[in-house]
């Protein structure tokens, strides 16, 4: 061989020995984010349909013009793209709407964690008088009165009548049918090479390792759903405010860990919509969040990204979002 | 005198070995556990994360526990307990206290 092109060849090797291709790199954290092979026990089609209505139906409110909906709307990811939810007389609530995606495996529910389930979580927005601001008597009388609602009620729940337990059912049973669909990034998992760029791959590569936003991000979901005080600066207590969680400083300003599909269809982010774009929330982990106080949890801490670095997880958060596939439903009158 | 507590101490720690149970990958092994009243109950952090061991039934918080943390505690009244970690509320451990 021609010792030039030998040493060329040596080279080439020692780099690659140096260097291995960002595919494979990537492809050593894919498994755990591997989806489900099986979905959720599926609920009975007629109570997913009643679910459906009810999570569409503005009746739900004492205004008559707030629903579900409103707050976790599907063209919206599921959330309302609002720093701050909007509840009953236009009032801005403290905390963002949270999306419903892929609830059915999640919780505990709401940015506190203050409902264990999907049921209890369903009734908690109806009947706060800040949100839908509707007496559990009065939903369930303004429903009796719909005749669609009472066959509907009957079908699923015979003998019972509209009830409390009926309606919190219903509507989970929906949530829990919320799922977002196959993104690119799944695609990739399931051995599309070509489904990710490289610099998504390079992202991908960063969420795991330098930036560690795997440690609570994780799993197909992208959220062990655990509570950390990440650093906003704000007064909101969060978890924290819990009589349950009384001094347990780790939960002092606490919030849920939201998921990260869709993210880039979400913005604004944190519970309280003060990072507004992809970008502004890596810089609020880059610096080790915004706050200085004893409850800030150990595992966020200065990352010193670099500026390549930023944007590829940027790129890489970008390839969580799939397209919506909501059916909205004929309410009845 | 000194010489009979301390035999007392030794017999009582021979008898009553520490329970340990880990939490890695974000859930407590074993998940459920049997111990006699008074038996110390050592929760090792073998995970990745922080974690922050308490219980509301046995009044007790252990604080955070960075990775390679030990801690230890004692149940001494006969019951069942339900263990937590606040951060990640999905780990659970069932604590069943019996009588020594």
């Amino acid at each position: 061989m021609n010792p030039r092109v030998s040493f060329l060849c040596c080279c080439v090797s020692i780099a690659a020995a140096a260097a291995p291709p960002v595919e494979s790199q990537a492809r050593e954290f894919a498994a755990q984010y591997q989806r489900p092979a099986k979905g959720l026990a599926p609920d009975a089609p007629e109570r997913v349909a009643l679910g459906r209505q009810l999570f569409f139906d503005p009746r739900l409110s004492a205004s008559g013009i707030v629903s579900c909906a409103t707050c976790h709307n599907p063209a919206l990811s599921w959330g309302d793209g609002l720093p701050r939810a909007v509840g009953h007389s236009m009032k801005t609530l403290g905390r963002r709407s949270p999306t419903v995606l892929n609830a059915g495996w999640g919780g505990p529910f709401m940015w506190d964690g203050r409902f264990e389930t999907l049921e209890e979580q369903a009734m908690g927005p109806i009947t706060s008088p800040a949100e839908m601001n509707m007496a559990a008597g009065d939903v369930l009388a303004r429903l009796s009165a719909v005749e669609g609602y009472r066959q509907a009620f009957e079908k699923n729940f015979p003998g019972e009548g509209v009830t409390a337990k009926g309606l919190a059912s219903a509507i989970a049973a929906f949530e829990r049918t919320i799922v977002s669909p196959p993104a690119p990034f799944d695609r990739w998992v399931q051995g599309d090479a070509a489904a990710l760029s490289d610099a998504a791959k390079r992202g991908f590569v960063v969420f795991n390792t330098k930036a560690a936003c795997s440690k609570c991000h994780s799993g197909w979901r992208f959220t062990d759903d655990s509570f950390h005080d990440i650093g906003v600066k704000d007064a909101d207590r969060g978890r924290g405010a819990l009589k349950d969680f009384e001094g347990i400083e780790a939960l002092d300003h606490a919030f849920k860990t939201p998921t990260l599909r869709d993210a880039d269809r979400r913005a604004p982010f944190l519970h309280d919509g003060s990072e507004a774009t992809l970008e502004a929330i890596v810089d609020f982990y880059d610096v080790g969040g915004r706050a200085r106080r004893p409850s800030v949890s150990s595992d966020v801490q200065k990352l010193s990204l670099t500026a390549q670095e930023k944007k590829d997880l940027v790129a890489f958060l970008k390839t969580l979002s799939s397209p919506a596939d909501a059916v909205v439903p004929a309410l009845p009158r | 005198m000194k010489t009979f507590v301390l035999a007392g101490l030794l017999a009582s720690t021979l008898a009553f070995a520490d329970e340990v149970v880990t939490q890695k990958d974000k859930a407590f092994a074993p998940g459920d556990i049997t111990v006699k009243a008074g038996q110390r109950v050592t929760f090792v952090n073998d995970d990745t994360v922080a974690h922050n061991v308490f219980s509301k039934d046995a009044k007790f918080n252990l604080k955070i526990q960075p990775p390679g943390d030990k801690q230890s505690v004692s149940f001494d009244a006969p019951g069942t307990y339900e263990v937590r970690c606040a951060i990640h509320p999905k780990m659970t451990l069932k604590v069943k206290v019996v009588a020594p």
